[in-house]
């Protein structure tokens, strides 16, 4: 039973890694997570630099209270990667899987593969195993890269807290990019048009990774809070019950907040353990896992009912 | 001859389900987001005519003026649907026109008959240009009539020729990614690839050129702004830029290369959502921002004459796919 799932693995990673557009959208998501890491790292020298040119400025001026530097956590230079896998990472998941069933079955393989002494749940999971094989390797790549690009480029050395928030990331990474995979393996079940499944995962991509985000922003209040040194008005944004409801249908808000406190982006949880972070973070995971696990069972019961095969 | 070619475009347009569903969301959204922000202005205004009334009650004869609500911001968020939705609505549009002549085998058909190669494209720019003309005025009459009906607002004539031209700057954005789009499709002989194809630039035009931008926006990178968080003025603030004048080069150079960006800047200096425009006409504004506008116009331009020289000279038009 096992050996009929590995081989429909393993032609799902072979299939994947011979397609030249998915080759180039794995591509543009490795270079853009690689140059996160040193748009990252330069942007804080940056700060640090700009820092020391404020304080110098400000002693030419004769201010006789100077602003104290800014908090930069090890983790947070590699922050920009929340943003590229929750855009990026799950477009790579929609091309992985808009024609793992559609494009089977427009070939005729399909009927070959159900021919053979394999189950349809079988070659459900089979699918999902060679995607998910597909997301793990390129997300060990792209952990790598970071973190060899981390301590090269930034010249910090992560400590064992950091690396365990970062491995925990990865993992919800693919966690993040598997319901994406799953949900556009079900459209490709339902339809026999690749090129509308592959359009209707983009708009429920925009839907949820920018629409409802941009529609719960417009909810917020936004309090202005002046700064008595440079006389400058910041606007302070503070979540309603509106803004909040709308943002538990968007998985990619919950993917962001989490990505955001495991990298250490937001000062107030940057010191806290990662025990502690998840437990506080606990619904935003259910939230993310929730709609994964009801495409993951609407996939298997498509593919019972499947007439086609 | 090619008002024939447009006419057929636009019935077809209209019959398929994935042009329509992105047609409806995009049509929602923008009822959606004027609703909510014609509400904003509504409630903007209710609060300064309860504090009139309130003065009024005490007896106070100095009564404060009405501050500027601003109701054309209320388009905000419009500028954000169309530069997703739009762009994708665009690109469905422009990749079935030509696609579905190659999958149906009716290219040679229309091209047996004596329909130049030039006539067939300039009848489908036609034909989807008139469809993303209606889309527009469209949405325009809706935002008119939510800003006027829900949020109670009474539009100058400055504030009209603002709000149109926004929604010709929407139109121009949506144009370049259907000529886009068509420019993909007739040089691929695949319809499906060229679609996936489209949809990379997209990615990369849209958001990752923009995201990469923000990534390295110096500002951007404490939450509330490092510059405020330093406690700086925005005279201090330029000071400081003057010294990296190189990486803020590159990084607006980075951003100028998105057609998206160059929508969202015109867009946001027209409906005032930017600060420093107010005091000017629109067309001054239009002057100001002539490199975004170029920026929009230039490439849909470029990419229409690449699709007309490739579409002319390709020999293997009669082959099928």
């Amino acid at each position: 039973m096992m050996n009929g799932i590995m081989t429909l693995a393993r032609k799902e990673v072979k299939t994947a890694f011979r397609d030249n557009i998915f080759l180039i959208v794995t591509g543009l998501f490795i270079l853009l997570s690689v140059i996160s890491v040193y748009i990252g790292s330069s942007t804080k020298n940056e700060e640090l630099q700009a820092y020391q040119d404020i304080v110098q400025l400000l002693k030419g001026q004769g201010a006789a209270t100077l602003p104290s530097p800014p908090a930069i956590y090890p983790l947070s230079v590699l922050g920009n990667i929340v943003s590229y896998v929750s855009m990026i990472g799950a477009v790579v998941a929609i091309f992985l899987g808009f024609e793992s069933f559609s494009g089977e079955r427009n070939n005729g393989t399909l009927k070959l593969i159900a021919a053979r002494p394999v189950y349809r749940d079988q070659i459900v999971t089979g699918k999902l195993l060679g995607g998910g094989m597909v997301i793990g390797v390129l997300l060990g790549i792209i952990l790598i890269f970071n973190l060899v690009l981390f301590t090269f480029v930034s010249g910090m050395t992560p400590g064992a807290d950091e690396i365990i928030r970062l491995l925990g990331f990865f993992l919800l990474a693919s966690v993040y990019m598997m319901v994406f995979y799953t949900a556009t393996m079900y459209v490709s079940i339902k339809t026999n048009d690749s090129a509308f499944g592959f359009m209707l995962m983009m708009i429920i991509w925009l839907a949820i990774s920018f629409v409802l985000p941009q529609l719960a922003e417009s909810q917020r209040n936004f309090a202005y809070a002046l700064n008595a040194a440079s006389q400058t008005v910041t606007q302070v944004p503070s979540d309603t019950s509106v803004s909040k409801m709308i943002e538990l249908f968007s998985p990619a808000v919950q993917f962001q907040n989490i990505g955001k406190d495991l990298l250490q982006v937001i000062p107030e949880t940057s010191d806290i353990g990662i025990g502690a972070l998840l437990l506080k973070q606990i619904g935003a995971i259910v939230e993310i896992l929730i709609p994964g696990l009801a495409v993951l069972l609407l996939s298997y019961k498509a593919a019972q009912k499947e007439e086609v095969i | 001859m090619i008002i024939e070619i447009a006419k057929k475009e636009m019935r077809d347009a209209f019959r398929n389900k994935l042009f329509l569903s992105i047609l409806a969301m995009l049509l929602v959204l923008t009822g959606v987001s004027i609703v909510l922000g014609s509400c904003q202005v509504k409630a903007a205004m209710d609060n300064y005519n309860n504090s009139i009334s309130f003065l009024q009650s005490l007896g106070k004869a100095q009564l404060p003026p009405m501050p500027n609500l601003n109701p054309i911001s209320a388009s905000k968020g419009f500028v954000n649907y169309i530069g997703m939705i739009g762009a994708l609505l665009a690109i469905v549009l422009g990749n079935t026109s030509i696609s579905k002549e190659h999958k149906n085998g009716t290219l040679r058909l229309i091209l047996s008959r004596g329909v130049f190669r030039d006539t067939f494209l300039n009848g489908k720019l036609l034909g989807n240009l008139s469809i993303l003309a209606g889309i527009t005025v469209l949405t325009g009459i809706i935002t008119f009539v939510s800003l006027i009906a829900i949020g109670g607002a009474a539009l100058t004539a400055s504030e009209v020729a603002r709000m149109l031209l926004f929604f010709g700057m929407s139109f121009l954005y949506m144009t370049f990614f259907t000529v886009l789009s068509m420019g993909i499709a007739t040089v691929s002989t695949k319809g499906s690839r060229a679609l996936l194809i489209t949809v990379i630039v997209w990615l990369v035009l849209s958001f990752v050129l923009p995201q990469i931008g923000d990534t390295m926006d110096m500002d951007n990178q404490i939450p509330g702004g490092f510059f405020s968080t330093m406690g700086m003025s925005r005279d201090q603030e330029h000071q400081v830029l003057q010294k990296f004048k190189f990486y803020e080069t590159l990084r607006d150079g980075v951003e100028e290369m998105s057609p998206t960006k160059h929508y969202e800047r015109i867009s946001y200096a027209l409906l005032n959502v930017k600060p420093g425009f107010e005091t000017n006409t629109p067309w001054e504004v239009v002057g100001l921002k002539w490199i975004n506008l170029l920026g929009l116009l230039a490439p849909s331009v470029a990419i229409w004459l690449l699709t007309y020289i490739a579409f002319l000279r390709r020999e293997n038009i009669y082959q099928s796919n």
